[in-house]
C-alpha cells in the first residue's frame, strides 16, 4: 500500500474517532436536552461547544438559582438523577429510575444507528473523485447479519423523515411550536418558512434557527400523531426530527395485543431480551484486507476487458482484416450504404416529380392503392363470421397443403432414375389397364409363343444381371434413405421376393407355391430336349446325305483335296455331334434315372448344408420300413457330411438329427479334400474351425444334451489315441449311427451298409473292453433320444412341406466347375515366384564392372583372374524387408528418388490427415484455371494496410 | 491470299459499359496440364526471388554520441520519432529524410523513457536517472515545458493515451497528473525497483509494469489498485500491448523468450516466441496487432508472427551492437532498432517487400505468388528456403549451444521418467508455463 493512502486510512480513523466522541458527548446533553427543557431555555442564544455548554450551563444554572433555599426532592433534579442513575440512594423513586433507563437505551440505540450513518456518509466524501468505491464492490460479508438487519429496519423507518430535507425538518419544528389547533396559523408558518428559507445557507446558520425552535413554550400531549421533536444542537443533520421506531413502539405501549409485535421488532432492532450484543469485529490484517481489495479489483477489471471479447474475437477470426479497422460508427455508415433493397425504397418512396403525382393520383383516385386494398380486403373479410373465415382459411390452408405434397411427390418420382423401377411402374399401369379391361391372369396361359418366349428372355436376363438383389446402386440408395415412399420400398420388396425365389431355384429348392412353376420349367426343359434331339437327328441326316452327295460335286469343290478337306470337315462335326449326344443326352438319360429313384424322398445331397432339412427324410425313415435302400447308403455312406452338417451355423439345434443324412456326391468331395483348389478350402476349414465352438453344445435341448453326453465321453475316452478333431467327429458319426444299425439291420441288409457297419464295429473293437457296456447302454438312450426327436421333427416340419430341400445337381456342378476351373493354376506357387522375384530384384545388385578382354589370355593353363571390379548396388536386405515374415504378402520396397522431393514425411500442422492436406493441395489457384473473381478471392492477403497510414489503436466503445 | 494477323475491336470492345468483359484466355483446362506441378514452380521461384530481393535495410539514423536506451514513435505522426541517448540528449527524428529534427541535451542521466503526449501533436516526455521527468515542447526550443522533480531515477515512461496521465517506473510505480508536481498514486508490491511501465491503449486505465522481483503487475487506475502481479523465473525488460486487443500483452524476458499474456490468465503464456539467443531487451507490437519486433542483447532483432513460435524474420548487421529499444511504425511496414552503437536503423518490415506504391497488377501477382507460398511452404524444398537466413557465426554457434544444452536437459529429463517411477508420476510442465512461478493475489 503507498504511504498516501496509509494517510487517509489514518484520517479515516481519526475522523471516526472524533466522530465517536463528539456523539458520544451529544447524546448526554441529548438525554438532559429531551428531558429538562427549563435549561434548554436558559440556553437560548448559547452557540458554543455542546460539552462546554452544557457544563458552563449547570454550573450557570446554579448560579442564577444560588441561594434560595432547595428542597431536597428539588434539589435532586432529573438531570442529577440522570446523572446518578447509577448510585443508589435511599429513597429514590424506582418507576421513575426505570422510565429513564428505557429512555436511555432508547436514545443509545438512536445513536448507533446514525452513527453508521455518518460513517458511510464519511466515506462517500473520501471516496468521491471519480475513483471507484471498493467497498461497494466488495461484498459486505464482514458485517454481521445483525447490523444488515438493523440497516434495513432503519432504512425502511426512517425513509421518510430521510427524504424530507433539513427544511422540512423545520416545518416540522414550526408545527411544534404551534398550537394544535391553531390550523390557519400553521399555514401561515409554514408559508413564512419556505419564505424565508434560503438555497444556499452555512450549516451553522441551520442549526442556530434549528435550535432556537427546539424551544416549546408549551405542553402538549405525546401521541403518534403529535411526536416530540427530539434533540437538538448542531449535530442534528441526520439523526434528529426523525421518525423512529421507537417513536412507533412507545404508543403501542399499552396495549397487551402488539406485545408480541413489539418483541420482534425489536429483536429485529438489535434489542430485547433474546438478543446478544456483540462487539464489532477486529478490522483484517492490512495485508489480507489488501488482497481482498485487489482480488475484487482484479476480477473488476477482468470485468471490464471481457466486454472486448466478441470484438477480439471477432478479429481473430476474420478472414481478412482491412486496416485501419472500422469502428461502428463507420460500419453503420458502410452498411446502410450496401443495404438498398428495393422493399427500403418502396417504403420510403414519395411521389415528387409530376409524373409519379399524377400517377399516384390516378391510383388513388381507383382506389387501386396498396393500402386502399388492404383495407377493402380487410372489410370483406370482416362481413363473415369468425368461424366461417377460420373455416375458409383451413381449407385454403389443406389445399395448399394437399397441392404442395402432390407436387413434392411427382418432383421426387420423376426424379427417379432406376430403370427397373420404370419397368415396375410400367407393368404395374399395364396390369391396371388389364384389370380395367377384366381379362386378369388368364392371360398368362394364353400368351402366345413370342411372348412366351419373351417372357423367358427376361427371366433369363433376369437370372443373369443382378437386378433381382438388392446390390444394385438404386436400391442401395433407396435402402440408405430408408425407403421413404411406398413406391419405392414395394419395389425392393419385390425385388427381393424374386431374388429369393431365384435363389431357391438355383439351390434346388422348390416352395410349395413354387412348385407348378418349376415342373413348368421341366417341361419346358424336357421340350427343349426334344428339340435338341431332333436338331440333332437332322443334322447327322444332313451329314450323311453330304457324304453320299460328295462324289456328285464337279468344278473346284470336285478337285481332290478340297474333297478331302469337306471330308474332314465333316468326320469333325459328326465326331462332334457324336459327342455332344454321348455327353448331354445320356447325362440327361441319367438324370432321368436318378430322380426318378430320389422323387420319393426328395433330393437330400446338398451344397448349400445350411439349407438341409431333414425331418420328413427321417420321418419316411422311421415310419416306413420300406425305406429305399440308397437312401439308407447315403445315410451310412461318410462322415465328413456330417460334420459339415453337424457344426454348420445354422444347425446347431438338430444336431442328432441331421447325422443320419449323408450325400455320396459330398463323400467325394471330402476325399478330394487334399486336392480341392483354395476356393473351396476356405469352405472346409471355416466349417472345421467352428468344430471347436461351445455354442453347439449349449443351445440343444435337453434330449439332444444327454446323447451329446455319450459323444462327449467316447470322445474323451477315445482322445488319448486319436488327436485329430476330425477323426473325432468321425467317431461321432459311428457312435450315432449305432442306433441306425440297429434300427436297420432289422429291416434291411444292403450289403453296403452291412460293410459299414462292420468296419465301424471293428473300429469300436479296438476301443479298450470296458467302455463297451458305457457304450452300449449309451447307445440305447441315443437311439431312443433320436427316435424321440424324429418324431419331433415329423411334428415340426411335417406341416410346412415347403421347407423340404430338394437337391440340384446343377448346384453342386457350379462348386465343381469352379474347382476345376482352378484346377491347374497354381496361383500360390506363382506368387511364391513373384515374391521371390521381386525380393531379388530389389536385393543387392551386383555389377562387374571388368573390361572384358583385359588382363584375360585365351590358351591352356591359364588361371582365371583374381581381381575383378565388382560394384553392388546396395538394395534391401531379405530379411529385413517389410514383408519377410508374411507369407502372403509383397510390398515393394522400391524407392522413386526424383519423388520424394515432393513428398513430406508427416502431416503439416492445421491439417488432421494426409487426404485433407492433398485436398487442400488440389485445386489450383492461378489464372489459368480459375476465373477473375475467384482468382482474386482466393489470393486475397489476410491483412490488408494502406501505405502512409496510420492505424490507430482501437477506441473504447467499439462496438 | 495472304494471312495477316487482324484483330477488330468488336472482339474485346464492350458495347455499353453495362455489358459484360470478354474473357480474353482460354479456360479449357486441357490446355492448361499439370497445374500442381506448375503451380509448384511458381511457389519455389517466388520463395527463391523472396530470398533474392530480401533487403530489409532502409538506413541508419546517426547522431547520438552514445548508445540510444529510448525511443519513442509519434502516435499520429508516420515520419516522426523521438530518441532518447545514454548522454541524456533526446532528438526528434524526420524519418523520411532521415535526419533530426530538433534536440536538446535533455537530463543529466541517461534517458530511460520518452513517449508522445496524448492528443498533442507537439509535446512529448521524458524520463531519466536524474530523477526528473520533463515535458518538451518541439515547437517552442529546446527547453521543457514542465519538469517533475521524483525521489529516485526513473527508469520507465509511459503516458495515458487520452488523459493527461503519466506513469513512471522506478521505486515504485508512480502515476502523476500533467498539472500537479505530486504522483497523483503511488504503487508498490513487493519489487525494489521498476524497470518499464505501459499504459493500455485500449483499456486504458490498465497499465502493466515490470520489476526487478521477476514480476509483471497490472494495475488499475480506476480502482487505484494493483491488481495482479505474475512471477517468472527471470526478469522481464518491457511489456508492450496489443493495440488491437484489450487484454493481450507481450513480455520480453530475459530468458531470451518473449512470452505472450492475457491479463485475465496469466497462469500460463498463450505463447512463446523463442529463438533470440540472449536477453530480449525492448518488443513492441505491430500497429496490426499481428506482429511482433523484439530487440535483443544478442545484437540481432527478430519479427514474429503472434501466432507462430518461432521468428519470421531476423535482422542484423555487422555494426549493430546490442539492440536496447525497438518501435514498430505506425503503418506497420517499417520497423527501427536503437542500439548500444548510438545509431537508430531503420528496416522494412517484410525484408522482400517493394517500397512504393505498386499498380494493380502487380498487387495482383503478388498477392498469388504469396497464396501460393503459403500453400506449398510445407514442400521440404520450399520450406527450406523459405528459412534460410544468413546468420553471424557468433550467433550461429550460440544458438547451436543453446539447443545442445535444452536438448540434453530435456534428453535427460525423459531418461528418468524412463527409468524413475517417482519421475514419471510427475506432470510435464508445458513450454507455455515452464517461465511462469505463479500469479501472486
Amino acid at each position: 500500500m503507498p504511504p498516501q493512502r496509509k494517510g487517509k486510512n489514518n484520517n479515516n480513523k481519526n475522523n471516526n474517532n472524533n466522530k465517536r466522541k463528539n456523539k458520544s458527548s451529544f447524546n448526554v446533553k441529548d438525554v438532559f436536552e429531551a428531558d429538562d427543557d427549563d435549561r434548554s431555555l436558559k440556553r437560548k442564544g448559547h452557540d458554543l461547544d455542546d460539552v462546554d455548554d452544557y457544563e458552563y450551563d449547570a454550573e450557570k444554572g446554579v448560579a442564577s438559582e444560588d441561594d434560595e433555599e432547595i428542597e431536597s426532592d428539588d434539589a435532586f433534579n432529573d438531570s442529577d438523577e440522570e446523572r446518578f442513575e447509577h448510585f443508589k440512594f435511599s429513597g429514590s423513586n424506582k418507576d421513575k429510575k426505570s422510565k429513564h433507563q428505557k429512555e436511555d437505551e432508547d436514545e443509545l440505540s438512536e445513536q448507533e444507528i446514525n452513527m453508521d450513518e455518518s460513517d458511510s456518509e464519511e466515506e462517500e466524501e473520501e471516496d468521491g473523485e471519480g475513483f471507484m468505491d471498493i467497498s461497494t464492490m466488495l461484498d459486505n460479508s464482514s458485517d454481521n447479519e445483525q447490523s444488515s438487519h438493523k440497516d434495513a429496519l432503519k432504512s425502511l423507518l426512517q425513509q421518510e423523515s430521510d427524504s424530507e430535507s433539513d427544511d422540512e425538518a423545520l416545518i416540522l419544528s414550526n408545527d411544534d411550536e404551534s398550537d394544535d389547533d391553531n390550523d390557519a396559523m400553521d399555514d401561515v408558518k409554514f408559508i413564512e418558512s419556505l419564505e424565508t428559507k434560503k438555497r444556499k445557507r452555512d450549516e451553522t446558520e441551520m442549526t442556530k434557527k434549528r435550535q432556537r425552535q427546539q424551544e416549546r413554550t408549551e405542553v402538549y400531549e405525546e401521541n403518534e400523531f403529535n411526536l416530540i421533536a427530539r434533540g437538538t444542537g448542531d449535530h442534528t443533520e441526520s439523526n434528529k426530527k426523525k421518525l423512529d421506531l421507537n417513536d412507533l413502539m412507545d404508543t403501542m405501549d399499552n396495549e397487551g395485543t402488539f406485545t408480541s409485535m413489539r418483541k420482534s421488532l425489536l429483536e429485529l432492532d438489535g434489542k430485547g431480551k433474546n438478543v446478544v450484543k456483540s462487539a464489532l469485529e477486529a478490522p483484517a490484517a492490512k495485508r489480507i484486507q489488501d488482497r481482498a481489495d485487489r482480488q475484487a479489483a482484479y476480477q473488476e477489471a477482468n470485468k471490464e476487458v471481457g466486454r472486448w471479447e466478441p470484438t477480439v474475437n471477432e478479429i481473430r477470426q476474420a478472414e481478412h482484416l482491412h486496416f485501419p479497422l472500422l469502428n461502428q460508427a463507420d460500419y453503420k455508415a458502410a452498411s446502410t450504404k450496401k443495404n438498398i433493397t428495393s422493399a427500403t425504397l418502396a417504403s420510403k418512396f414519395s411521389a415528387q416529380t409530376t409524373m409519379e403525382q399524377q400517377i399516384e393520383q390516378a391510383l388513388s383516385q381507383a382506389g387501386m392503392k396498396d393500402e386502399e386494398l388492404e383495407e377493402f380486403e380487410a372489410l370483406q373479410l370482416n362481413k363473415l363470421s369468425v368461424d366461417e373465415v377460420q373455416k375458409r382459411r383451413q381449407e385454403l390452408q389443406m389445399m395448399r397443403e394437399l397441392m404442395f405434397r402432390s407436387e413434392i411427390k411427382a418432383k421426387r418420382l420423376k426424379k427417379i432414375k432406376s430403370k427397373s423401377y420404370r419397368k415396375l411402374q410400367r407393368k404395374e399401369k399395364a396390369r391396371q389397364e388389364l384389370q380395367a379391361a377384366g381379362i386378369g391372369h388368364e392371360v398368362d396361359h394364353d400368351m402366345d409363343a413370342d411372348e412366351q418366349m419373351k417372357a423367358a428372355m427376361s427371366r433369363a436376363e433376369e437370372r443373369m444381371s443382378l437386378k433381382h438383389k438388392n446390390t444394385s446402386q438404386w436400391a442401395k440408395r433407396a435402402l440408405a434413405r430408408g425407403q421413404q415412399d411406398e413406391g419405392t420400398r414395394e419395389a425392393i420388396l419385390e425385388q427381393l421376393k424374386r431374388g429369393e425365389e431365384l435363389r431357391k431355384k438355383v439351390q434346388g429348392i422348390d416352395s410349395g407355391s413354387d412348385s407348378d412353376y418349376s415342373s413348368d420349367d421341366d417341361e419346358e426343359d424336357e421340350n427343349h430336349k426334344d428339340d435338341i434331339t431332333n436338331d440333332l437327328e437332322k443334322l447327322q441326316n444332313e451329314i450323311d446325305e453330304e457324304t453320299q452327295d460328295t462324289q456328285t460335286k464337279k468344278g473346284l469343290l470336285g478337285m481332290k483335296f478340297m474333297q478331302e478337306a469337306e471330308k474332314k470337315k465333316m468326320a469333325s462335326t459328326k465326331a462332334m455331334v457324336d459327342d455332344f449326344q454321348t455327353e448331354w443326352l445320356n447325362e440327361d438319360q441319367e438324370e432321368k434315372e436318378k430322380s426318378e429313384t430320389h422323387n420319393g424322398i426328395g433330393k437330400s445331397i446338398q451344397n448349400n448344408p445350411g439349407r438341409l432339412t431333414f425331418g420328413t427324410v427321417k420321418s419316411k425313415m422311421s415310419g416306413s420300413s420300406t425305406t429305399p435302400k440308397s437312401d439308407i447308403k447315403i445315410n451310412l455312406n461318410d462322415a465328413g457330411q456330417i460334420k459339415k452338417v453337424s457344426h454348420s451355423a445354422a444347425h446347431t439345434t438338430r444336431t442328432s438329427g441331421t447325422i443320419e443324412t449323408k450325400s455320396a456326391l459330398d463323400a467325394e468331395l471330402d476325399d478330394n479334400d487334399n486336392e480341392v483348389s483354395p476356393w473351396l478350402q476356405q469352405v472346409e476349414s471355416r466349417v472345421k474351425g467352428k468344430k471347436a465352438s461351445k455354442k453347439h453344445n449349449t443351445t440343444k435341448g435337453k434330449i439332444e444334451d444327454k446323447a451329446e453326453l455319450n459323444i462327449e465321453k467316447i470322445k474323451k475316452s477315445r482322445k488319448g489315441a486319436e488327436e485329430k478333431p476330425e477323426e473325432i467327429e468321425l467317431d461321432l458319426s459311428q457312435t450315432l449311427s449305432m442306433k441306425d444299425k440297429k434300427k436297420l439291420t432289422a429291416s434291411i441288409a444292403g450289403g453296403n451298409t452291412l460293410t459299414t457297419t462292420k468296419e465301424e464295429e471293428e473300429e469300436e473293437e479296438e476301443k479298450p473292453q470296458q467302455q463297451k457296456p458305457l457304450n452300449k447302454k449309451k447307445q440305447d438312450i441315443s437311439t431312443v433320444t433320436s427316435s424321440q426327436l424324429s418324431d419331433d421333427d415329423n411334428e415340426d416340419y411335417s406341416s410346412d412341406d415347403g421347407m423340404i430341400h430338394s437337391s440340384n445337381k446343377m448346384a453342386f456342378q457350379q462348386k465343381e466347375l469352379v474347382a476345376r476351373a482352378f484346377a491347374n493354376d497354381n496361383v500360390t506357387q506363382e506368387f511364391e515366384l513373384e515374391k521371390a522375384a521381386t525380393i531379388k530384384e530389389q536385393g543387392d545388385q551386383t555389377e562387374d564392372l571388368t573390361l572384358p578382354g583385359w588382363g584375360s589370355w585365351g590358351g591352356k593353363g591359364m588361371k582365371k583372374k583374381k581381381n575383378k571390379i565388382i560394384k553392388t548396388n546396395k538394395g534391401v536386405d531379405p530379411l529385413k524387408r517389410k514383408d519377410a515374415k508374411l507369407k502372403n504378402v509383397i510390398i515393394n520396397e522400391k524407392r522413386n528418388k526424383k519423388i520424394e522431393r515432393y513428398e513430406i514425411t508427416q502431416v503439416p500442422f492445421p491439417f488432421q490427415t494426409m487426404e485433407q492436406y492433398e485436398r487442400s493441395l488440389r485445386a489450383p489457384v492461378g489464372k489459368e484455371w480459375n476465373t477473375r473473381d475467384t482468382f482474386q478471392k482466393v489470393t486475397k492477403p489476410k491483412i490488408i494496410t494502406k501505405l502512409g497510414t496510420v492505424i490507430n489503436p482501437l477506441d473504447a466503445p467499439f462496438k | 491470299k495472304i494471312k495477316a494477323l487482324s484483330r477488330s475491336s468488336n472482339d474485346y470492345v464492350r458495347e455499353r459499359s453495362q455489358d459484360l468483359h470478354k474473357v480474353q484466355r482460354n479456360l479449357n483446362p486441357t490446355i492448361h496440364p499439370f497445374e500442381q506441378g506448375r503451380e509448384y514452380v511458381r511457389a519455389l521461384n517466388t520463395v527463391k526471388l523472396e530470398r533474392m530481393f530480401a533487403k530489409p535495410f532502409v538506413g541508419a539514423l546517426g547522431g547520438h554520441i552514445d548508445g540510444v536506451y529510448s525511443m519513442a514513435k509519434h502516435p499520429t505522426r508516420l515520419a516522426s520519432m523521438i530518441s532518447g541517448s545514454g548522454d541524456g540528449e533526446i532528438r526528434v527524428w524526420d524519418i523520411t529524410d532521415q535526419r533530426t529534427t530538433w534536440r536538446a541535451n535533455a537530463h543529466n542521466g541517461i534517458v530511460q523513457g520518452v513517449c508522445a503526449g496524448a492528443n498533442d501533436t507537439t509535446r512529448f516526455l521524458s524520463c531519466s536517472q536524474d530523477k526528473t521527468v520533463k515535458i518538451w515542447d518541439t515547437s517552442s526550443g529546446s527547453d521543457p515545458v514542465n519538469t517533475y522533480v521524483g525521489k529516485y531515477a526513473f527508469m520507465g515512461l509511459s503516458h495515458h493515451r487520452k488523459d493527461p496521465l503519466f506513469a513512471t517506473a522506478g521505486n515504485s510505480v508512480d502515476v502523476w497528473d500533467e498539472s500537479r508536481s505530486e504522483p497523483i498514486h503511488e504503487f508498490e508490491w513487493g519489487a525494489d525497483s521498476y524497470q518499464s511501465v505501459k499504459f493500455n491503449p485500449v483499456e486504458t486505465n490498465i497499465l502493466a509494469s515490470t520489476g526487478t522481483d521477476r514480476t509483471i503487475v497490472l494495475y488499475d487506475l480506476r480502482t487505484s489498485q494493483p491488481i495482479s502481479k505474475v512471477v517468472m523465473t527471470m526478469r522481464t525488460n518491457a511489456i508492450a500491448w496489443n493495440p488491437i486487443e484489450a487484454y493481450t500483452f507481450v513480455a520480453a524476458n530475459e530468458d531470451h523468450n518473449t512470452y505472450l499474456f492475457d491479463m485475465r490468465n496469466m497462469e500460463s503464456a498463450h505463447n512463446v516466441f523463442k529463438d533470440h539467443v540472449s536477453a530480449v531487451m525492448d518488443v513492441d507490437f505491430a500497429p496490426t496487432g499481428q506482429e511482433i519486433v523484439t530487440g535483443s542483447y544478442d545484437r540481432t532483432l527478430r519479427l514474429y508472427n503472434i501466432n507462430q513460435g518461432h521468428s519470421r524474420d531476423v535482422y542484423h548487421t555487422k555494426r549493430m551492437q546490442r539492440i536496447f529499444s525497438v518501435q514498430f511504425s505506425m503503418d506497420s511496414k517499417f520497423v527501427l532498432s536503437g542500439s548500444d552503437d548510438g545509431n537508430i536503423r531503420l528496416w522494412k518490415a517484410n525484408a522482400s517487400e517493394k517500397l512504393g506504391v505498386k499498380d494493380w497488377r502487380e498487387r495482383h501477382h503478388l498477392a498469388y505468388a504469396a497464396s501460393l507460398k503459403e500453400r506449398f511452404k510445407h514442400m521440404d524444398e520450399i520450406r527450406k528456403i523459405d528459412r534460410h537466413r544468413p546468420l553471424p557465426g557468433d550467433i550461429r554457434r550460440a544458438d547451436r549451444m543453446k539447443k545442445t544444452l535444452l536438448g540434453s536437459e530435456k534428453r535427460k529429463d525423459e531418461n528418468r521418467r524412463k527409468h524413475s517411477k517417482k519421475y514419471d508420476e510427475e506432470k510435464r510442465i508445458p513450454e507455455r508455463k515452464k517461465a511462469i512461478i505463479g500469479v501472486a493475489k
